[in-house]
């Protein structure tokens, strides 16, 4: 004989659920509560995040966490010593040394994304915008992937996007080795040029005209760290790929 | 009456379910994350390389400098051509020799110009002339070619001067009187 079952039950059980939800709220608000003592603060500073993409060693850009939801960034430009002694030369090599600082107080890994394109005003304008006829791999930034301990992810990369991941968790304050060294554009870009013949009373007058005078060329990283702690799923949720973490905390793609 | 009680208590129970679910996975979303980004560029400034030669005849001999006027460093190479009656040779009247014997018949200078300033040293081209006929001083044509080309960097940033390279012209403009653009 089946036993009767209680009109009261869903009411229970959605009492037990309120009991629940407010548990899980009594938790958050505890821990809102010990934020403000002394011990949580601490707790807190020891928690904040933050990162810095050098170039040729100088801090170029950063995001630190402080706290309350507030960062400390700033986002300068790349390249700007390249013309500091004169026009840039063709097939001249620059130094260009790019690094990453660990700028938070906790642990992190860091990858770096490259992108490299060509631009043109060809409305006239002034509105560069870019332009597909010229290969982003005339702009040669070498990279130093290898045995310092930044590998190539090459199912993501193509001619225009580099993504490069640093295998070691980077500690509080330390700086990676460099990922590149150095950028050359390719001097091929200067042997493209437009003839033209203007015939008058005088003879003809030849003028030779570079077709990539006035190009521009554009590089930029975008750098992004993630905690070490739980590192494989924070990975996952935070860069959307997949990777095994080792014993001594080094990264592999799978 | 049974199964209605039934469905809504199963009801309840998964959206309590799904409630409290819920709040894990936010908890789970929470992983310390940050990013910065930067960008650079340059505009490309390709102007060509120009030189201008200073030439002086003094006593029978044509003094050679060359300048810089482009926007770019610069080699620089040059010659003489005459006529078969005359027979030259050249000279430098600096410490050190920069200019040296080389392909094509062509003195080559060993210094890179700077862009709009720099200036080679002088080099003399002598002229021995023929026996006059009739004890006249003859007339000559000495006719001094020089050439640029831009300097150019190997991968190890070492400057050199590629003589051989050439223009590659994708498209040809012909205008004024006689021709259409």
């Amino acid at each position: 004989m089946m036993k009767k079952r209680s009109k009261w039950t869903p009411l229970a059980l959605l009492l037990t659920a309120g009991v629940l939800l407010l548990g899980s709220t009594v938790g958050s608000t505890q821990a809102a509560l010990t934020y403000y003592s002394e011990n949580y603060s601490a707790e807190v500073t020891v928690s904040n995040i933050g990162v810095s993409l050098l170039e040729n060693g100088k801090e170029v850009s950063y995001r630190n966490y402080m706290k309350d939801d507030k960062w400390d960034e700033k986002t300068g430009m790349l390249l700007a010593d390249l013309t500091a002694d004169g026009p840039l030369t063709l097939g001249k090599v620059y130094q260009e040394k790019l690094s990453v600082k660990n700028s938070g107080a906790i642990d992190a890994y860091v990858r770096v994304v490259l992108k490299k394109s060509w631009q043109n005003d060809a409305d006239g304008d002034g509105v560069y915008e870019k332009n597909t006829t010229l290969s982003p791999e005339l702009i040669k930034l070498n990279l130093l992937t290898g045995e310092n301990g930044w590998i190539e992810d090459t199912d993501a990369s193509t001619k225009e996007r580099t993504v490069l991941y640093y295998t070691k968790p980077v500690a509080s304050e330390a700086v990676t080795p460099d990922l590149s060294d150095t950028l050359q554009i390719d001097p091929t870009v200067g042997t493209k040029v437009v003839k033209t013949e203007t015939k008058d009373a005088n003879g003809t007058t030849v003028v030779y005209t570079y077709v990539y005078d006035g190009y521009k060329f554009v590089v930029e990283a975008e750098v992004d760290a993630v905690q070490t702690h739980n590192a494989k799923d924070a990975i996952k949720s935070a860069w959307g790929v997949d990777v095994t973490v080792g014993a001594d905390g080094s990264l592999s793609l799978r | 009456m049974k199964n209605k009680i039934n469905k809504k208590t199963i009801c309840l129970a998964a959206a309590a379910a799904a409630l409290v679910g819920s709040l894990s996975v936010g908890s789970a979303l929470a992983y310390f994350t940050t990013y910065t980004k930067s960008e650079g560029n340059v505009v490309l400034d390709l102007g060509f390389t120009q030189t201008t030669p200073d030439e002086k005849v003094v006593n029978g001999a044509k003094q050679v400098t060359i300048q810089n006027t482009g926007d770019y460093d610069c080699y620089v190479r040059m010659k003489a051509l005459v006529g078969d009656d005359y027979t030259i040779s050249y000279s430098e009247h600096g410490e050190e020799e920069k200019w040296t014997p080389g392909a094509e018949g062509f003195y080559y200078y060993s210094d890179i110009l700077a862009a709009k300033t720099g200036v080679s040293s002088r080099i003399d081209v002598n002229i021995t002339f023929p026996e006059p006929e009739d004890g006249e001083a003859p007339d000559f044509n000495v006719i001094i070619i020089q050439e640029c080309t831009p300097v150019l960097y190997d991968n190890e940033g070492n400057p050199y001067a590629d003589w051989n390279k050439i223009a590659d012209v994708s498209k040809t403009i012909v205008q004024g009187e006689e021709g259409n653009e």
